[in-house]
Formats: structure tokens, sequence, C-alpha cells
């Protein structure tokens, strides 16, 4: 029997995309509320540049997260490893190229040891990142002596990576959207983005058809480290000073923004355009509550139920969509 | 064609009336009307897609009717949902089985409807009742083994029993032996006389129409969406019920062709996995198409999968043109040539989320890339040169695999290795649950590919499959090779079943 096309909702994309309508109006509702109560202020170019500067460092973690993510994985340990970037590059603040190497060099290793323990051991991601992210915190805690760390000598490279502009745009945010870019790319056009699908959807067939999901898993991991490493040297130079725990929680932000874009939690299905407007709304969230003047601890609560309510919205599409 | 058969028997206590359902394109029943009397077996045939499934799911409550009556007992009734329908008798065992491994069978036996006493569970009310089912069924099962170690003809008989506690007229059976082995289905029929003897209707749904003729007291086929016709089983023969399936005359299915075999391709020596598997030894030359045949848990795709690298074996070799494989490793068989569509299409051989593009160029993205980078342009031309020339049927190539019917899933599994260029193929089970027009055109593709000079390897727990299809046929006994037959006019059944059951010790090719 010839199938026609089944009608799609607008914003199902294929592999992803905002997955469901229901939180994308959820979102717009979210921002005309702010911009009613914020008065002009949501929507002057100086909010919204600060609004985007806000975001890049989570974007650029959040793109790189998505693959580990559409593999059928998850990285908590994220928060820790930007810390520990961050220390680094305070320690080497003198030279810009000491730090970005070392702060990527150490967060590659940290995925490296994530990708081992999950893609080649098979342990649960959940609980293994659990398990890392506390020994990250360790690492950072006993590297930075759990002081602060501030730039002892002036470093205008560095400065520039984290308060310059290009083209009056933040560098922070064409570094993010740089990133989106080769993310998408990788996901979309290359043979490694087409593997991490198939992982993600069924490893087993993957297998079958020559695809070892242990190295896939793996070089997900890993280049979520090289990209939290970058973004520990923006979020140090963004105010040239670091406090070791300041990366902790930022995780969250991460995983809700991935979730939010459409990203499966059970894996298979994502995408990086998904991702960077989930890390927009996450942003406007934070900079709303800012402006109407509620504190971060509603927040919390708002951001823990939009979490839950983006699960729901996943859970619905995957298992919904067959009855 | 269409013909009534009278509904106003007075036994007939089941009825669907001219039932239609639409989904968003598709007509999947268009006014199909179909009856059920007390203590029948009622075959219900037609290809994958026919809109068998479509029909189950609204007897079930599981879809709901466009339009259309459902009457049981001469009165109309309406299911909002599935456990309306259990409520009123119709029960379904799927062909995906809802066994809880770590419950016992008592539990499972029970599951949400566990005899109480007050707020707790009535303990020896349950055990009393389980082996009251168990017994009725004829099953020698303890009511406390645990569901999981049990076979799994053994959960389906569980299933069945479920069907009973919930008081059910009518047991509707969906591919009911696609995974049961020859003596668990005779297990089977035995039960379904018991169930009949109870005046329990069984539907029954299957693509393998010796067993409708063996089984069914009628039996109706519906094609297309459309309900083609409604016979006693007396009255039909299994040929005509396959023309009314696909609305054709079917010639030969397996239509073999002695093929021109040339140099071997690949040799197997002394693999041995222990206690799975020992000392197996076989050869395939190009152009040969060699059956590998053995029951259920005989150790016939546990080989294979040790052959393509997806398992680990202990020793032994296996070698592609001369040069011995690297064991275990799937991606260095597939570069010498090897392919393998496997046992179970929707857990190994598929990516069901995924499109179909997505899922047959997956081996070949390597061949389609450029530096990493995939060229778009020719990974569509060659899936659309594969979805034409294999007729897949569907919309787009970009259409998500879980979308697909059986036969169609199937194909895109094998295209994915035709594209390959395959020197080997390894076809396990490659028409389980499949409907006839496909494997038809699924046994054409293997003897084309034969002709092409490919080694092909089809495992089966069909006969008649290594039979219609092999050259030779290779039999496995409990891990271990008992002959090699070759094929011929002579060879007979019961000749490769003996072997397969270990009575014959090698009688060469």
């Amino acid at each position: 029997m010839q199938l026609k096309a089944k009608e799609k909702p607008v914003f199902k994309a294929r592999n992803g995309g905002i997955q469901n309508l229901g939180i994308f109006i959820i979102m717009l509702v979210f921002i005309v509320i702010v911009v009613a109560l914020s008065g002009s202020k949501f929507l002057t170019p100086t909010n919204l540049l600060n609004l985007l500067r806000s975001i890049s460092v989570t974007g650029l973690m959040a793109v790189a997260t998505t693959l580990v993510m559409i593999t059928g994985n998850i990285d908590l340990s994220l928060g820790w490893m930007i810390g520990l970037a961050a220390c680094i590059t305070g320690v080497h603040s003198d030279n810009t190229a000491e730090a970005l190497v070392l702060a990527i060099l150490a967060c590659a290793a940290c995925g490296a040891f994530n990708g081992i323990l999950v893609g080649v051991l098979k342990l649960n991601a959940f609980i293994t990142t659990l398990g890392t992210m506390y020994a990250f915190k360790g690492i950072t805690m006993m590297y930075s002596d759990g002081k602060m760390l501030t730039a002892s000598v002036q470093n205008d490279s560095l400065k520039f990576i984290g308060q310059g502009n290009i083209l009056g745009v933040p560098t922070p945010i064409w570094i993010f959207l740089i990133a989106g870019l080769i993310f998408w790319f990788l996901l979309k056009r290359t043979t490694f983005g087409n593997r991490i699908y198939a992982v993600g959807a069924n490893p087993v067939s993957a297998k079958f058809s020559g695809v070892s999901s242990a190295r896939i898993i793996m070089a997900t991991y890993i280049l979520t480290g090289i990209v939290t490493g970058i973004a520990g040297v923006v979020f140090y130079s963004k105010v040239m000073s670091v406090q070791p725990y300041s990366g902790a929680g930022l995780e969250f932000d991460v995983l809700t923004a991935i979730v939010l874009g459409g990203t499966s939690v059970s894996g298979g299905k994502g995408n990086v355009l998904g991702t960077i407007i989930g890390v927009i709304f996450v942003g406007i969230l934070s900079n709303g509550f800012t402006l109407i003047g509620l504190g971060s601890n509603a927040q919390y609560i708002t951001q823990g139920v939009i979490l839950i309510l983006a699960m729901r919205a996943d859970v619905m599409s995957t298992r919904g969509m067959k009855v | 064609m269409t013909e009534n058969v009278s509904v106003t028997r007075e036994n007939t206590f089941f009825r669907l009336e001219d039932i239609t359902k639409t989904f968003p394109g598709v007509k999947a029943l268009s006014v199909v009307s179909f009856d059920l009397r007390v203590g029948e077996v009622h075959a219900l045939c037609g290809e994958n897609g026919a809109g068998k499934s479509t029909l189950i799911k609204v007897m079930t409550g599981a879809h709901k009717k466009d339009s259309g009556s459902i009457f049981i007992d001469n009165e109309k009734v309406e299911f909002a949902n599935t456990h309306q329908a259990i409520e009123m008798g119709i029960s379904c065992v799927y062909q995906e089985l809802s066994i809880v491994p770590l419950l016992d069978v008592a539990r499972n036996l029970f599951i949400g409807n566990l005899p109480m006493k007050g707020k707790v569970i009535d303990y020896k009310k349950l055990y009393a009742d389980t082996a009251d089912i168990l017994k009725k069924l004829g099953l020698n099962i303890s009511p406390h083994e645990k569901a999981g170690d049990l076979s799994v003809g053994q959960q389906q008989m569980i299933e069945i029993g479920r069907a009973l506690t919930r008081k059910a007229r009518c047991i509707i059976m969906d591919e009911p032996t696609s995974s049961l082995s020859e003596r668990e289905t005779d297990t089977l029929f035995e039960i379904i006389e018991i169930l009949k003897a109870q005046k329990i209707a069984v539907v029954y749904i299957s693509h393998k129409l010796d067993e409708v003729m063996h089984i069914a007291d009628r039996v109706t086929v519906i094609r297309d969406g459309q309900h083609i016709i409604t016979k006693d089983i007396c009255d039909i023969t299994e040929v005509q019920i396959i023309s009314n399936m696909i609305g054709r005359d079917l010639g030969n299915m397996y239509c073999k062709e002695p093929v021109n075999q040339k140099d071997t391709v690949l040799e197997v020596k002394n693999l041995t996995k222990d206690g799975v598997f020992k000392d197996i030894s076989f050869e395939v030359r190009a152009g040969e198409i060699l059956g590998f045949f053995g029951l259920v848990g005989a150790g016939r795709s546990e080989i294979m999968r040790a052959v393509f690298g997806a398992d680990k074996y202990d020793s032994g070799q296996v070698i592609i043109n001369g040069k011995a494989l690297k064991p275990g490793s799937p991606a260095a068989s597939i570069a010498s040539g090897l392919g393998f569509v496997t046992e179970d299409r929707k857990q190994e051989g598929l990516m069901l989320e995924l499109s179909i593009l997505a899922n047959m160029t997956l081996p070949k993205l390597k061949d389609l890339s450029s530096g990493g980078i995939i060229r778009r342009k020719a990974q569509r031309e060659i899936t659309q040169k594969y979805v034409d020339s294999i007729r897949i049927k569907t919309p787009s190539m970009n259409q998500l695999a879980v979308n697909l019917s059986g036969g169609n899933q199937q194909k895109i599994v094998i295209a994915k290795w035709l594209m390959m260029n395959p020197k080997v193929l390894i076809v396990d089970e490659p028409t389980r649950g499949i409907d006839v027009g496909s494997k038809a055109e699924i046994y054409a593709l293997m003897n084309e590919l034969a002709k092409g000079g490919v080694a092909i390897i089809v495992v089966s727990s069909e006969i008649e499959e290594v039979m219609g299809l092999g050259d030779s046929v290779v039999t496995i006994f409990e891990g271990r090779k008992t002959a090699r037959l070759k094929v011929t006019d002579t060879l007979t059944r019961e000749d490769i079943l003996a072997a397969s059951i270990g009575g014959v010790t090698v009688k060469c090719s």
C-alpha cells in the first residue's frame, strides 16, 4: 500500500529541531511576559548583547554536549571541567597560548576519561559522570587551592577573547557561533555525525554495520572536553578572574538547553540548531528574571520545572506517536 | 471477489461490520467485516501492510475505528481502550511478548489482576489458580518458576494463560509461531485445541500457511485494506489463499536456477566457542547458496555472529579469499567483503527512528565521503537507486524505518549490504514475519545475487526455505555440524530433519 507523506507538525523537523510546539509556545509566552514586565529594558541593544554574551559559554558547551546526548549518554561533569579549565587559565593568565593549550589538554583528558568509562567500559553515563564530576571537583580545588584566581599581569590577547569585539559583536559570541556552525556541520554532513546518530538510535545495529559505539562515544566525550576547555578560557577572560567553584551548576543550564532543543535523552535524535534555540531560551530566562527583579531562587524553580516539561515532551514525542 | 458470509449464524458472538479506518494519507481499512464463532479458529491472512494489524487493533480497542460497528452477542459495543475490550472477553497475544522476566509464573499470569484478600495479595489463591490454569493448558511448569527462565515458547503459553485469567472468549494470536521451534509449535496447536474445547475462539494470524491449513476452521483474507474472501478451510487451498493475498497467481516461489559455482570464497575452519558451538568447518563458493539449518537454539545464529565478528570465538579461523579475518571486528569483516542480514531486524538490523537513507548508507559512508565529509548527492542517488531497484514501497527515502512494513524493512537491511557489493552475504532468517509477496521478491534477489557471483549463506528454521534456496544444506545440532547435504531431487525434508536432530553422522555432498 502506498503511503503518502505524513503531515508533520511545523516544528517537528527531521532529527530534532524544536520537537514540541508546546515548548516553543511556552518560550514565546515567557518572552512576551518578560518584555511586558520589564518595560523597555529587555529590548535595548545593550541588554540583548549582554544576553548573548552571557549565553556564549553555556552555548559553547551545549553544542558539543549535544553530540554526547545524541549517542544516548550524558555529561554531568561539565561544570567542574570548565572550572578546572578556568583555573588553569587563571594560573597561566600571562600567556594566552599556554593557557589555551593547557586548558584544552586538561579538559580533553577529562573527556577521554569519561569516554573510556562510558564508551569502552559501558558504565551508566549518569552515575559515571556524577562520579567524575566529584573527582574533577577535587582536582580543581586542589589545583587552585580553593582560592580565587585573578590575573596578575595585563594580558590583552586574553582580554580580547573574553571582552573584545569584532564588528561590534563580542568575541565570545563569535566563538559560540563558529562552534555552533562547526558542530552543525559535523553532525549533518560528516560520516562521524551520521555514525553518532546511528549509535544513539541503535548501538547493536550500528555494531552490525561496522560502527564501533565505543569509539564514537569516546570521541564525543573528548570533543566535549576540548570545547569545554575553550569555554573555560572564555569564562575566565570575561572578568579576568575566577572562583574555582563558579563553574558548578553550569551543566544544568547546558543540559536544560539541549533537552529543550529537542535532543532525545534516549538518543538518536537531536540537532545543533535546536540546542542553540534552547541555549537562547535559558539565557532569556535568567536575563528576564534579573530584569523583572525576581531572584535566582525563583529562577531555579522555573528552570527545574521547564526541564521536566521538556522531558515530558520528549517522552511523548518518542512514545506517543506510535499509538 | 468479495463474498459475504452470513453473519447471522447463531454461534457467532463477535462481529465487526463495515469497519473503516483511515490514517493520514492511508486508508488502512475500507469497509471490512469479520465475524467470529464460539470456539472456532479463524485465520486472518494478508500481506504485510494489508491491514491485518489495524484490524486487530480495532478489535482490541487499541485503535478507534472511523466508522462501522462492533457487536458482541448481537449487542453493539464501543471500545474506548484495550482495557474495555479485555473486560468484554477480547484478549490478544502480541508478537512481542510482555512477560516480566524477574517475576514468577503466577505473578505474570495474574499481572494487573492479582487475587486480593482485603488489601494484601491472596497468595494461596494466586498459586492455586495458577496451578489450575497451567493444568488446563497442559503445561508442566511450576507456578514459582521465574518467567525469564522459561523458553520463548513457554513464555508465550503464559501469555495465553494470562488471557484465560481474564476470562477471554476470544484470543487473538499475532504471528504466534514466529519464534517457536517445531516442537513448541506443536504444543501451541495442542493448546489451541484445548481452548477450542473450552469454547474459546482464536483469531490466528500467520504468514505460515501450512499452519493455517492445519489449525484453522475458517480463513479470511484481506488485501489493501479490503475484505477479499472468507471461507471454510476445507473449501480452499493454500495456493488459493496466496493468490487472494497477493491478487495474482504466484509461480514457483524459489525459482531456483543452476548457477556456475566458482572458487571457494569463504572458508570457516574449526570454529569453536566453548559451550556454544564446536569445531564448525564449512566453505562456500562464489555463486553458491548454502542453507544452514538447525532447530531453534542449535547455535546457527551464534556461529554466524562469530563468523561475522560480532561475537568472539575461542579457536578456529574464518578465511575470505585466502585471507584470515580479524576475529571480533565487524568493521574488518565488512571491509573484506562480508555482509550480514541479521535475524532480528528491529533489534540488530535497523535504526528504527532514523530514515531509510541513514539506515541504508551506514556501512557505505566511508565510500560516500571524501575527507570525512559526506557527498550528499551521491548518498541520495545510491539510496534512490536501491529503493527503486528492489522496490521499497515508500513515499520518500527520508521516511523513518519504523513507518515501513516488515517486508520493506527487511529490504532496507538487504539493500544496505547490496550497496557494499559483498563477496559473501549471510542472511539469517531472511523472511521471518514477512508476507508472501515480499518473500518471493527476497528469494528472487538471493538468486540474482548468486548468479552475480556472491556466496550466500541462508540461515533458516524453515526447511522449505533452505531446500528451496540452497544448493547444499549444512545441518547443526547442539552446536555441532552434523551433515552437509547436497540439495537434489531425492533429498527429502526428512533427511534434513533427521540430520538436524543428530540422527545422521556425516553424509557428504
